[in-house]
């Protein structure tokens, strides 16, 4: 009989840290890929999270989907409990 | 629309009265910081509900002040709702103590079915209506308000206005500051408003001002809305004596739930219905009624799922006082969970193919050392906001 090894499970759609530079209204203006900065060309879409509001980290999240000037359609947030901007595929 | 208003004045009161024999004659307030409502002897002293129950007590200071149990009014007006149900198919609640029925379409004579309202209520809960029957809830309800207790008032079809004209401006449902300022103008009678012509008064009030003086034209459609009656499933526990102990109340809510739970499947364990939330609800020693709403964050069928999110709600919010009696409502009950399951959750022929494909790529390993570039998405949580919690990509490991 073949026993299993226990499993190992790995976070998906992990959130990855980036820098960003932001308009005063908040929304991202340039974005660091790697180690270029890529300007903001469009902004298609925004949504905020608020969830686990009892939990001592809550997330409050800002999240913007937008096309980047070399063609590229990401979506990114700013942690609005913590501070940071993140990269995140949302779906 | 013919409408009956069956009205019960100081439904707080009354029900209060039903259940506490001993204080039928006493004076009686019912609040915690303000007034909830008074017997007619306070109201005679100038209480008004709404006051500081300080000022109130001052006001009548030998009257008996009790804490608002209102989960069990409720109780009882439901049941007033559910006993009018017998005598017409639309039955809307008002405020606690105020009820509509249409008649429309009914064989019984408007009269006999005002009788027979309040006999029924008196005989089989104690409480002795009134009733008033017009075209339109506003009328009616007048009507109702003017007739004493046990009697009732028939306004015939047309005489609205001429039934209202006299009666004193109190009986529209206007603010304050409207009154006030109807009063200022010299008006003191609904007649009086109805007279006005209508772009004065909408001039004057706007759109409340054209409601209030359609009212005093005897014209009211706003339509009766049927309430609509949720299935629930209730289990009451009458301690034998007041519980202090969370681990007494906890026992007794766990009990509770499993009996509610049961009553939904018909004995089994695990019932095969799902629930959304659960209300439970204290009676507490000396008067006052505790409730904590929980609701799931997914619809359960497994009343042990059930009970520890109950636990987890009442330990942070337990009840202030002893408890000497516990209630549980399971409502949101459904047939299906309403979770959508995974495309491989079945195991079809794609997923046996894919484990195939793993099986085959395994045989190529020299010493069996296993694969580390195949994995298998598990859901965590599907339906969280958070990209993060949905899912997570586990070693693939064939069963």
């Amino acid at each position: 009989m073949r026993i299993n090894k226990p499993r190992r499970l790995l976070s998906l759609n992990t959130p990855r840290p980036i820098e960003a530079e932001a308009h005063a209204d908040g929304r991202p203006a340039l974005i660091k890929l790697g180690k270029r900065s890529i300007a903001v060309e469009e902004w298609h879409e925004t949504w905020r999270i608020d969830d686990e509001w009892w939990r001592p980290k809550p997330v409050s999240r800002a999240y913007w989907r937008v096309s980047l000037e070399d063609g590229r359609v990401v979506d990114v947030y700013r942690d609005l409990a913590g501070g940071g901007w993140f990269r995140q595929a949302y779906g | 629309m013919r409408i009956a208003c069956v009205s019960i004045p100081r439904f707080a009161v009354e029900a209060e009265r039903q259940r506490r024999k001993n204080i039928g004659a006493r004076l009686i307030l019912i609040g915690e910081s303000v007034v909830l409502d008074c017997s007619l002897g306070a109201e005679v002293s100038k209480v008004q509900r709404g006051m500081r129950l300080s000022e109130a007590i001052g006001l009548c200071p030998r009257a008996i002040v009790l804490a608002p149990d209102r989960p069990y009014y409720e109780r009882l007006f439901g049941e007033v709702l559910d006993s009018l149900e017998t005598l017409s198919p639309a039955v809307q609640a008002g405020q606690t103590g105020v009820a509509y029925a249409a008649l429309d379409g009914l064989p019984t004579p408007p009269k006999r079915w005002a009788d027979e309202a309040i006999a029924l209520l008196h005989k089989r809960l104690g409480f002795m209506p009134s009733v008033g029957i017009a075209q339109g809830k506003f009328a009616a309800k007048v009507a109702a308000t003017v007739s004493r207790a046990g009697a009732q008032k028939i306004v015939p079809v047309g005489e609205e206005a001429a039934f209202l004209a006299p009666l004193a401006l109190d009986h529209l449902p206007a603010s304050d500051a409207i009154r006030w300022r109807l009063a200022m103008l010299g008006m003191a009678t609904i007649g009086e408003v109805a007279r006005l012509p209508l772009s004065a008064m909408q001039a004057q009030f706007g759109t409340d001002g054209r409601r209030i003086w359609e009212l005093a034209q005897g014209t009211d459609e706003e339509p009766l809305v049927s309430r609509i009656q949720e299935q629930t499933v209730i289990r009451r526990l009458q301690l034998p004596s007041p519980a202090i102990t969370l681990d007494v109340i906890a026992a007794g809510v766990e009990k509770l739930v499993l009996a509610c739970y049961s009553a939904l499947g018909g004995g089994s364990v695990v019932s095969g219905r799902w629930v959304r939330k659960a209300v439970v609800r204290a009676a507490l020693d000396g008067g006052g009624a505790w409730e904590l709403p929980v609701a799931f964050r997914e619809a359960l069928s497994d009343p042990r799922d059930a009970w520890f999110a109950i636990k987890n709600a009442i330990e942070k919010r337990p009840p202030v006082r002893p408890v000497e009696e516990l209630e549980v409502e399971l409502i949101g009950l459904s047939g299906e969970s309403g979770k959508q399951s995974g495309m491989f959750d079945a195991k079809g022929k794609l997923w046996q193919q894919v484990e195939e494909a793993v099986h085959q790529l395994e045989a190529q390993q020299p010493d069996g050392a296993g694969i580390a570039a195949v994995g298998k998405v598990v859901p965590l949580e599907p339906w969280s906001r958070i990209p993060e919690r949905r899912a997570a990509l586990a070693d693939f490991a064939r069963e």
